[in-house]
This record gives C-alpha cells, structure tokens and sequence, in this order.
C-alpha cells in the first residue's frame, strides 16, 4: 500500500454541502481518503505512513474544475494561429491583449507577420470581427505580406480574408471568384458560402496531421492551465472520428497529461441523410468499445436543433430578428424528434444544442413527447448552450427534469454590441438566464465551447455572478448567479451534468483526488475580480502538475 | 460549357426521392449525375444498376447517383470531373433554403445558374405553413423557387393553393411527367419518357391514356369532342391537326383549352393526346364515344 499525501491550504472548498469547509485532504492511490483539519485525520494519518505536503498552505483548495463541452479538434485547428481578438485571451505560452480599432488591428497584424510570418506556408490569424476592428481588405493583407500567403479567419469562423499570395495558394477558380454572390474579390473577402470555397483550397494546410498534433499539444495547456482536470468533448467526430480518436489517443493517454477525457459523439453520422439509425448507432457502439482509463465514452450521444449563435442563425419565436432574416435548423424536427426517441429508447443521454428560443422549443417540446411515451425519472437530457430561452421554458425544463449545460460568454461578448443590433434589448439582455435556473433548482453546469469561449472557468464563472458586458454595464441583473451557485457549476454540478458525480466534483472520501488550486479565493474576493484570480496547478489523481508561468 | 444544374428542394415527406427515382429510371440518352445524401431511399430497378460501391452506383442507362458526403462543393466538383455529365441534378436536404444553396453551388466551377424545384405535398402543405417549427421555412423555400411541382394534390386544391403561395409566377407542374420535361428541357413527347412515366403516374394513382389523332379535324368539333374528355382527365395533352392542315400543340385542364400552332421541323410530332386522371377505366364509356368519331383511341392498356 501506498503511502498517504497530506495536502494543506489556506482553505478548502470541498462543494460538499455536507461539509463545505476542511484545510487539509489526505489523498492516496489517486483517491481522496478524506478532508478535515491535520487533527481531524489522525485516524488516517497515524495508522499508516504519511507525508505532509505544505506547498500549498497559503493557497485555495477546490475539486479539479470540468468544461462539459469543448472541441478539442478544434482547438487543434485554431491554437497553431496567431491570436489578434476583441477581447484578451490568456493562453498559456503568449497573453493576448484586446484590439480594438482597424489602426490598432493591422499594426498588430503587421508586428506578427514580421516575426515569424513566414515560417509556415500560410500565415494565419484568427479573431478578427469588423464590428471592433473595422474593415480590413486584400490590399490592407498585401501591404503587411506582399509575398506571402496571409489568411484573416474570423471570430465566427464564418468568413475569410485572403490576400494575392494566399488566393494564388488556394487555387480557386478565377471565373468562380468573380461570380461568386458571396465572394468579394476585389476586397479578397469570402463569406459563408464563399468562405466553404477558400476552405477547400485551405483545408490540407489547417489539417495537416503534424499541425494538428501541435495544436493538441497546445490546446492540453491551455486547458492546464484553465485549472481543468475533467473535459467533455462535446461533438466527437465533428470533423473525423478516425483522425481524431488517432490524435487524441496518441497525445491524450500519456502519464504527463493530467486530464480525463469523456468523448461524446454526433448522434447521426449525417445529420441530412436517410440513413437508419442504427448505422449511426453501430459506429457509435464500436467507438465506445475503446474506451480506456483518460479516454472514454459513456452511452451518451450529440444532436442540434438550430444554428450557431456567433452567425445570427439560431431559430427564433416571434418576433424573430429585427432585420427579419431566419435562422436555421441543423436538423429537420421530424429526424430531430426520430434521433431522440431512438437514442431514449436505447437508454442514452441525451445532449442537445440550442442556441434560439424556437430551438428551445424543439427540444422540450421532444422531451416533452418522451416522458409520455416512455418515462424517465431521470431523463439525463441536458440542454446545451442554453443561448435564448424563456421563462417559461425554465419552468418546463424543470417539470421534464432536464439538465442544462450554459455558456455564459455569450452574455459578455455578444450581449451588447452585437445583439442590441440583432435581437433588441429584452432578449440579448437575458441570454443564458442562469438567474432563472437556479430559482428552479435545475441542476446546470458552465461550459466554454472552446474555441467559442476562453478554456477558463473562473472566467465563465465571472460572467454568470456579475453578467458585465464588454463595456461594463450589467445585463439583466435578476438573472446573475451567486458565487457559490458558479463554482458549483464548474465543479460538482458539471460533474452531475456528465454522470459522474459519484467519482469527481466534490472533495469527499473515495473520490478521485483531484483538485484545482488557486491563489486567491473566489469567496472572498471582489466579484468583479474572479476572473483574475490565478489558477496555480492542478492535481490530478493525487499528482501535482504546476502551471506554467 | 457549363453544366446545367437542377436541385430539389421541399420539406421532408415532400417527394423529393420519389422524383429521383422516376429520373434516374429513364433512359433519355443524356448523362444524368444525381447527388443524393444518402441511398436509403434511393430505388431502383437491379436491371439497371452496373456498378455500385459505397458512395456511387452506374447505371446502364448513362445515369449515375452518388453520395454528397461532408461537403457538397467537393463532391459537386467530384462527379463534374469524374462522369463529365450532360445534367447534374441534387437532391436537397429537407432544411435547405433555395437561395442559400445557390450561393454554395456559385462556388462550384462548370456549373451556372442551379435551378431550384421546390416539391410540395399538398397534402400536407398546408398544415407545414403553420407549424411553428418549420413554417416560415417552408414558405421560403416555395418562395424562392424556380418551378414547383404540387404532389398528391386533388383537383379542387391547385388553385386555392397556387393563390395562398402566391406563386402564379413560378411554372407549376401537377405531373412528375412535367417535371422531368423541366428539368431534361426535353421534347415533351418523348416516347421513351412517356412509357415509364406511364407505370410510375399508375403507381400514384393517375392512368394515362394514348389517343391517336391522325386526322383533321375542325377546331369547333375538337372542342367540342374534347369536353367528355376534359371533365374526366386532369390534364391533356398533345397534337392534332386541324383542318387548314396545320399542327397545333394541345394542352388542356378541366376548365382550360389552349391550342398553340407548331412548327414542325424535321421530325414532326406524332399526332396523338395523352390524357391523365385518376381511374380513367371507369370511363370507357368515354373513351368508347371517340371512337365512333373519325378519331382513333388506343385503349388503355
């Protein structure tokens, strides 16, 4: 038997209602024997050979913090870009500051590509959004690189800027470029459908599996140091199961890497197709077959109801947009409601994107009709994102015994300059309405969605206590959380969320000993101030792994 | 040379596939590509199939269907090298808006101008309007379309519906006959198309009939003679000659005649009329009065 590990702290916040408070946890084998003070664990610590680990002493102590969704894959993608955003992001090897204003846009830009601009074949930057950093075109691109390939992705992901050496690099057709509704070639700008164009010609470079690898490498580090110890991808195979169950298994499994992994696939290989469902289900079944101790699968599938929320195409209830223009659904309500019932029948959990009220509306009207036909005292069906909803939506979530699993992002960086134009006041104000869950009692954990949102939860946790815009002022203020109810949604609520309270979330005997330490304390310090709170290392499994400075 | 291109468009139910299957049955000379999301519905005759793999199946009368896969810029620009066709047709998906995937298809070079056919059950069209879901797309897609083609309907809906659409500006077919015409802009009296779209409108529960007219006739007695016709066919259809020796393009609905002179050119049409309607055997009797007149009938077979 091994010996036993002491850690002190300052204090411990074990979210555990039953004992909420402890300075000292003794951890051995990977597992929390339990916390209490140094005199409290003698039973413990007198019986059986101990160490004392004091590094910690003058730190905060909580339960390794969870994101319940985020896009590993794409975190690959995007993390070997150079970073050039409205808003900062911390990522662990460059500190991105925010840019705002076209001046300050393309001086950034320009200082980048001098530096190491060249090193790759295609110079690429994402972040950029014309409504903080102007209207930036080729000719901008070619003064800053004359020669060489330079490609502007932006923050919705949803458009592309290219200038000459990258449209030469990208081979598209010339007549195609010219005719194209959704290209503008003189200003070297390629939009939603035209942007698929430039993808096509750009995909071999951003997926090239060495490229992918090292942005896998990045992207574990920032979800380090993000203080994360359990992550839910929360799309698996969103781009390729193959590649990406390569990828992850190759980089995700090693002993240096101190996170657990839930993979959570698309339900339907293809969300048009006609294809029977138990196709779906039989790809499904022997993915699930592999999975080992950090990567695995747990009987729980992906499906969509409306469009992403970053390009205005979620499905919204009269009256709709104030330009009048539709959102989209990701799924025909017919399969939507054929893939539920299938997967509910087969006893899955169910996770559901919704970003609109109307795709809101899709999914509990669904569950509505499964608790019917088939009841479920607990349906494990967790709404996901949780963009626009009403309250009386809350109400029948609650009724249906639904989870929801928030991005509170949206509140900061969408609700005010962009929704104001989009949605009006009212209901950009009351996105994520956390403040209405909680006086539900709807269990809800916070996600980021990397690359949507920054990979930190004391960041999420932020946003949901103090629903501060991007110019400070407060967002529908009854539907702010209190500091107690984010940490728990970062922690043993996520875990719950992902059905796996009984191992992680809490710091509790016979649970997994992990923990994310901090060095100051949520609890205690201004609520404007959280997100500046440093996250100093994790333990995952009883092992401590620092983060970087 | 650009490649004509036609997509389907409508919502789930609508009878998309059906239409496909009718195309890619026909043997009309030309190369027909079809990208479909996927061949679960897709039915056709074994005879026909020479070739099928996971994403493709060749068939022996030119026609290939494939697979769209995760991209459909890819695989567009895919079967446009791989089979060179004379049409490429693309069955949409159930949530595809008409202009949104013209847009996409702009970015697939070798094909100009995608035409969009949206299909409407106007069974349940109605009720598809109204639904808080997918209403609103459903009255997009019929709004932004090319042409329409109105599936199970019944005589007494195609005008109401037509003015409730707005869409008395859009070719509008009642006929999966009319359709293919359309979208092969092909010689509307075809033997080849008439002899398999004849199993399939059997197949809906529409008959046609074959009436030969090789002699002239008055148009005062045509018109005349056509009424018993008129009152039990949906549509009619054809040429007749009449009595100044010219031919003329017949085309007719229960309530409407039109008689359009033609040129006849170098293979002049075959004077006959096509009559469709629902249980046309009922109506022999019909059928049975024309031919105590100089015009011969082809009984149904």
């Amino acid at each position: 038997m091994s010996e036993i590990t002491v850690f002190t702290a300052r204090q411990i916040h074990t979210m555990s209602r039953s004992a909420p408070s402890a300075t000292a946890v003794a951890v051995r084998d990977g597992l929390i024997l339990e916390a209490g003070t140094l005199e409290s664990l003698k039973p413990w610590t007198d019986t059986h050979e101990t160490i004392i680990d004091r590094r910690f002493e003058d730190k905060v102590l909580f339960p390794g913090f969870i994101d319940p969704h985020l896009h590993p894959s794409l975190g690959s993608v995007l993390l070997p870009s150079t970073f050039i955003t409205a808003m900062e992001w911390n990522l662990p090897d460059r500190k991105v500051p925010a840019t705002k204003g076209k001046d300050d846009y393309l001086a950034a830009l320009k200082s980048a590509f001098d530096d190491k601009g060249t090193e790759k074949a295609v110079f690429v930057t994402w972040g950029y959004h014309q409504l903080w950093h102007g209207e930036v075109t080729r000719e901008d691109l070619n003064k800053i690189a004359p020669d060489h390939p330079l490609v502007i992705w932006h923050r919705s992901f949803h458009e592309l800027i290219l200038n000459d050496a990258a449209i030469a690099f990208i081979d598209a057709d010339k007549e195609v470029m010219e005719k194209h509704p959704q290209i503008d070639a003189e200003a070297g700008r390629f939009s939603e459908t035209g942007a698929m164009v430039a993808m096509t010609g750009l995909r071999p470079f951003l997926f090239d599996p060495q490229r992918f690898l090292e942005g896998l490498l990045s992207l574990l580090k920032v979800v380090h140091k993000g203080g994360h110890t359990t992550v839910a991808d929360m799309a698996f195979g969103i781009f390729d199961f193959e590649q990406e169950w390569n990828a992850y298994n190759a980089m995700m499994n090693r002993k240096e890497v101190p996170l657990r992994t839930l993979l959570v696939p698309k339900g339907l290989l293809d969300l048009d197709g006609d294809s029977p469902m138990e196709n779906s289900l039989k790809v499904i079944k022997d993915l699930e077959a592999r999975s080992n101790e950090k990567l695995f699968f747990d009987k729980r599938v992906k499906l969509f109801t409306d469009g992403a929320i970053f390009s205005e195409l979620m499905q919204m209830q009269e009256p709709g947009f104030i330009d009048g223009h539709h959102g989209e659904w990701l799924m025909v309500p017919e399969k939507f409601e054929e893939a539920v019932r299938f997967y509910w029948n087969e006893g899955y959990r169910i996770h559901v994107h919704c970003t609109g009220d109307l795709g809101h509306e899709l999914a509990i009207d669904t569950l509505e009709k499964m608790q019917r036909e088939k009841p479920r005292l607990d349906p494990c069906f967790t709404i996901e994102h949780f963009g626009i909803s009403t309250e009386e939506q809350v109400y029948r979530l609650k009724r249906m015994g639904a989870y929801v699993s928030a991005n509170p992002y949206y509140v900061h960086e969408l609700g005010e300059r962009y929704w104001a134009k989009s949605i009006g006041y009212e209901r950009a104000s009351q996105m994520v309405r956390m403040g209405s869950l909680a006086r539900e009692n709807i269990p809800f954990a916070l996600h980021s969605d990397f690359t949507m949102a920054p990979a930190e939860p004391l960041k999420n946790a932020w946003v949901a206590v103090n629903r501060l815009s991007e110019s400070g002022t407060v967002l529908a203020p009854e539907e702010r959380i209190s500091v107690y109810q984010a940490m728990r949604a970062i922690t043993i609520d996520a875990a719950r969320i992902l059905g796996m309270e009984n191992s992680i979330g809490s710091i509790r005997s016979g649970k997994k000993a992990d923990f994310t330490i901090l060095d100051e304390d949520p609890f205690e310090v201004p609520p404007e101030n959280i997100k500046d709170i440093r996250v100093h290392a994790t333990v995952f499994e009883g092992e401590v792994f620092e983060v970087e400075e | 040379m650009a490649v004509p291109c036609v997509f389907f468009t409508g919502y789930l139910g609508a009878g998309k596939t059906t239409l496909i299957n009718i195309l890619l049955s026909l043997s009309t000379g030309r190369r027909v590509t079809v990208l479909v999301n996927d061949f679960g519905s897709i039915n056709i005759d074994a005879d026909l199939i020479e070739n099928q793999n996971g994403e493709t199946i060749s068939l022996s009368n030119g026609c290939a269907c494939c697979t769209i896969g995760d991209s459909l810029l890819e695989s567009a620009e895919k079967v446009l090298e791989e089979f060179s066709p004379d049409l490429l047709v693309i069955e949409a998906s159930g949530v595809a808006e008409p202009n949104r995937l013209k847009n996409l298809l702009a970015g697939v070079k070798g094909i100009e101008h995608p035409r969009a056919l949206s299909v409407v059950n106007a069974d349940d069209i109605e009720k598809k309007l109204n639904d808080k879901f997918v209403g609103k797309l459903c009255r997009q897609q019929v709004r932004e379309a090319d042409a329409l083609y109105f599936n199970r309907y019944t005589q007494d809906q195609i005008y109401p519906l037509q003015e409730r659409l707005s869409v008395f500006h859009v070719p509008t077919f009642f006929e999966a006959r009319e359709v293919m015409e359309f979208i092969l802009e092909a010689d509307p009296y075809d033997r080849d198309l008439d002899l398999v779209l004849e199993k399939t409108e059997i197949e809906h529960g529409l008959q046609s009939v074959i009436i030969d007219c090789s002699e002239t006739i008055s148009r005062l007695e045509f018109e005349h003679q056509l009424k018993p016709l008129q009152e039990i066919c949906h549509r009619i259809k054809g040429f007749i000659r009449l009595e100044e020796g010219r031919v003329y393009a017949v085309q007719a609905t229960d309530t409407s005649l039109e008689l359009t002179r033609t040129s006849v050119g170098n293979s002049p049409p075959r004077l006959q009329l096509v009559c469709i309607g629902p249980d046309l055997k009922m109506h022999q009797a019909v059928f049975d009065a024309w031919q105590k007149k100089p015009i011969k009938i082809k009984k149904p077979a």
